[in-house]
C-alpha cells in the first residue's frame, strides 16, 4: 500500500520574463514506513516538489497538473482551510533546513512545541506541555530542558526539537528538507540516527530532500534523481548505486568522495543545467551530456522501467 | 625538505568574554574561551594541509591568527622565515599580498556594488601589484585560471548575476591573483553542489602547483580533505589530536577522536556499513577538561593518566603524530 501517490505533477513559476518550468511530469510513489530521497543540484525542482505538497509554495507559483493523493485524499482537491485543518501537521509535517531560523527565539521550545499540538487539537494546554516533554525525551533532547529557549541549544539540539515538533500530531508523512545541511558531521550522525530510530517505531514515511548523495546512501530506501525540473533516474538505492544508467546519475555519483576503499578520481560534469525560462528541447541534459545523439536533441525520453524498482529516462539505455 | 612557508609555534589564542559591571561587582572573574591552545604546524611550498574537526574547535580561528587577521594570545608565527608575531598592522599590511583568505560563502565575501573586475582589481591596485595599464590584463588572466572565459562576458558582471559556483571563482580569482605565498581557505566548497565543487577544487589544486604556495584547507568533511590534501590535521577544542599524511589518517586513524569523526562521514555506497561510534555532547570550551582533553568522550579511556596528564604529539611513524596515551593501532 503507498501513503503517498503524486501523478504528474506540474509547477510553474509566473514571472516577469514568463514560465519557469520548475517541476515537469512528475510521478512518485512511497510505501508506508519507507524513506524516498528526492536528489538533485540546486535549482532542479526538488524543494518545488516539497512546497507544492505542502501548500507552500510563493504566491507566484502555479500547480498547473497533477494529483498528490496522501492516505487515499487528493490534497490538490482540497481548499485551504480544509487542508489546514485536516491535513498540516496531522497527516503531513516539515522539517526545514535551519532549524535556529525556523524556532522562534522569544518562547521556549516546549510552548513551541506544545503550540502545535494546541492548535491542531483539542487538547489541554497541560497535557499538550506534558506530551511535549515525552517527544523532547523521544529525539534525546530530555524533557528537563522544555524550559529552554532555542538560544540555549546546540545546533543539533535545535534541529532535534524541529524534528519533535514535526511529530507532534503523529503525522503519517514528514517531509525532511536538507534537515543535516547546517551540522557537522558528528551532529549530524546523531540527527540521523534519532530520526531512524523514530521512522522504525513509529512507522513513519519520509521524503527526504537533500543534495548530497552520501548521506542520501545511509538513509533512504528509494530516490529520485532530478535535473532540470525532471525526474532522470528513479528506483531502489541499492540497484541506482551499484548500477547508475542515466549520464547525469553516473556522474554526480562518482563527484562525491569517499573515506573508505581507494582514491578515486572525482568526477565534475561540465557546463550549468539550463534556465528553466528556456529549456532546451529534446532530453534537459543534452547540453551537458558527452555522449548526445541526434535524437536527444530532438525527443525527450520518457522515464521507463529498466528492471524491477529502477526506471530511468534516457534514450541510450537499452531496455 | 624545502623551507616552510608558513611556521607554528604553540599558537594561542584565547578570548576573554566581557563580564557586566554587575557581575564584576559581585567579583566575578572573567571567563576565557581557549578558543586554540597551543597549536604548531607547518606548510612547505605546494603543500595542502588540511584542518578538520567539529565547529568550535578553533579550526577558523586558527586560520585568522595565521595570517594575523586575529591577534595571538600567546606562540610565534614564523612566514618565510621572518618571525611576524609582533609585526604591526602597518608592516603586515605590506605582507597582505603573500597572505590571502578564501572565505566560506561567497554570497557575502563579495561586495555586491562591484562589478567582477573591481572586485579582483581592487587588491592588485591597492597594493600596487601591476602597473596601472598592465590590470586588466592581470583579471582578465586570473579569470581565465579559473575557466572563467571568455574573461569579458565576466567583467562588468555583478555577482547577482554569477550563479554560486561563479561566485567562488571570483573570490579564488581575487586571492590567487595577487600571486600569494600562503593562502587559508575555511570551507570554501560547502555551498557549492557536487558537480562544481569537484571542478573548483581541481582548479584549486592546479593554482596551489602553479603560484608555489602553502595552502591550508579548513574544512569539517574529511572525505573531501582527502582528495585535496597532501596532510590532514585534526583539531578538538583547541588543540591538534592527531597530523600526518592524508591517507593514513584517513585509512589507519591512531587517534579515539579522529576515528570517530571518520566513523561520522556517510559514504556514497548503500552497501557499505561504517562502523557506529556514539560520543557524548563537547563539553564546553570554557571549561576545558582535565587531562587529555577528549577523554570525557572518548569510548577507550579508562586509565587514571588520561584523566591526569595532558599526552603530547608523539610521532607513531614518519610524520605521523598523534596525541593520545593509548594511540589505535
Amino acid at each position: 500500500m503507498h501513503i503517498v501517490e503524486i501523478e504528474n505533477l506540474k509547477m510553474h513559476y509566473e514571472t516577469i520574463r514568463g514560465f519557469v518550468r520548475a517541476v515537469e511530469n512528475v510521478s512518485l510513489k512511497l510505501e508506508k514506513g519507507k524513506t524516498l530521497g528526492l536528489a538533485g543540484e540546486s535549482g532542479c525542482g526538488k524543494t518545488s516538489i516539497a512546497l507544492s505538497i505542502l501548500r507552500l509554495l510563493p504566491s507566484n507559483g502555479r500547480i498547473l497538473d497533477g494529483k498528490v493523493v496522501l492516505d487515499g485524499q487528493n490534497l490538490l482537491e482540497l481548499g485551504d482551510e480544509e487542508f489546514d485543518r485536516e491535513v498540516r501537521w496531522k497527516k503531513l509535517s516539515v522539517i526545514f533546513q535551519g532549524a535556529m531560523n525556523a524556532l522562534h527565539p522569544i518562547f521556549t521550545v516546549g510552548d513551541q512545541i506544545a503550540e502545535a499540538i494546541t492548535l491542531h487539537e483539542n487538547v489541554e494546554s497541560e497535557e499538550a506541555l506534558d506530551r511535549a516533554g515525552r517527544l523532547l525525551d523521544l529525539v534525546g533532547v530530555k524533557a528537563e530542558r522544555i524550559d529552554r529557549y532555542p538560544h540555549e541549544l546546540s545546533g543539533g539540539m535545535k534541529q532535534r526539537v524541529m524534528i519533535a515538533m514535526a511529530l507532534a500530531c503523529n503525522p503519517l508523512l514528514v517531509i525532511a528538507d536538507e534537515p543535516t545541511t547546517a551540522l557537522d558531521v558528528l551532529v549530524q550522525a546523531q540527527v540521523i540516527k534519532v530520526l531512524n530510530g523514530l521512522q522504525e517505531r513509529m512507522n513513519l514515511s519520509i521524503i527526504e530532500i537533500s543534495h548530497d548523495l552520501s548521506l542520501i546512501a545511509r538513509t533512504c530506501n528509494d530516490v529520485a534523481i532530478m535535473y532540470a525540473g525532471r525526474i532522470v533516474e528513479y528506483g531502489q538505492v541499492i540497484s541506482i548505486y551499484k548500477n547508475p544508467l542515466h549520464p547525469y546519475t553516473q556522474r554526480l555519483i562518482s563527484a562525491f568522495p569517499s573515506v573508505v576503499g581507494p582514491r578515486k578520481e572525482l568526477a565534475t560534469i561540465p557546463g550549468f543545467p539550463p534556465n528553466l525560462l528556456t529549456p532546451p528541447p529534446g532530453c534537459k541534459f543534452h547540453t551537458r551530456c558527452p555522449f548526445a545523439k541526434q535524437i536527444c536533441v530532438k525527443k525527450e525520453p520518457e522515464l521507463t522501467q529498466v528492471e524491477k524498482g529502477h526506471h530511468v529516462a534516457c534514450h541510450l539505455v537499452e531496455v | 625538505m624545502p623551507r616552510p612557508v608558513i611556521e607554528a609555534h604553540d599558537l594561542k589564542k584565547h578570548f576573554k568574554l566581557k563580564t557586566s559591571i554587575f557581575q564584576s561587582i559581585l567579583g566575578r572573574k572573567a571567563v576565557t574561551v581557549h578558543a586554540v591552545d597551543g597549536v604548531a604546524l607547518k606548510i612547505v611550498p605546494k603543500e595542502v594541509l588540511g584542518l578538520v574537526g567539529e565547529s568550535g574547535c578553533g579550526k577558523t580561528t586558527t586560520g585568522k591568527v595565521l595570517i594575523r587577521l586575529l591577534e595571538p594570545t600567546e606562540g610565534k608565527i614564523i612566514f618565510n622565515g621572518t618571525d611576524i608575531t609582533a609585526l604591526t598592522q602597518k608592516e603586515i599590511r605590506r605582507l597582505r599580498k603573500e597572505m590571502q583568505m578564501i572565505f566560506q560563502d561567497p554570497y557575502e565575501s563579495l561586495n555586491p556594488r562591484m562589478s567582477v573586475y573591481d572586485i579582483i582589481a581592487e587588491p592588485i591596485r591597492n597594493l600596487k601589484i601591476a602597473d596601472p595599464d598592465k590590470v586588466l590584463d592581470l583579471v582578465s588572466k586570473s579569470l581565465e585560471d579559473l575557466d572563467l572565459v571568455p574573461p569579458e562576458e565576466f567583467l562588468l558582471r555583478f555577482p547577482h548575476e554569477l550563479s554560486g559556483g561563479q561566485r567562488q571563482r571570483v573570490a579564488i580569482a581575487r586571492a590567487f591573483a595577487l600571486d600569494p605565498k600562503f593562502v587559508v581557505a575555511d570551507e570554501p566548497t560547502s555551498m557549492l553542489d557536487a558537480s562544481t565543487r569537484s571542478e573548483v577544487l581541481k582548479l584549486i589544486s592546479s593554482l596551489i602547483v602553479k603560484a608555489e604556495c602553502a595552502f591550508l584547507y579548513i574544512t569539517h568533511d574529511l572525505a573531501l580533505a582527502r582528495y585535496i590534501c597532501d596532510r590532514i590535521a585534526v583539531m578538538y577544542l583547541g588543540k591538534i589530536m592527531e597530523i600526518g599524511p592524508s591517507e593514513e589518517i584517513i585509512l589507519k586513524p591512531a587517534h579515539p577522536y579522529s576515528r570517530a569523526l571518520l566513523a561520522a562521514v556517510p559514504v556514497p555506497d548503500p552497501t557499505l556499513k561504517t562502523e557506529e561510534i556514539t560520543l557524548k555532547e563537547v563539553p564546553s570550551a570554557l571549561h576545558l577538561p582535565s587531562g587529555c582533553r577528549f577523554h570525557t568522550r572518548c569510548p577507550y579511556a579508562s586509565s587514571q593518566i588520561c584523566m591526569k596528564t595532558e599526552p603530547e604529539l608523539t610521532q607513531i611513524e614518519k610524520n605521523h603524530y598523534v596525541a593520545c596515551h593509548f594511540p589505535l593501532k
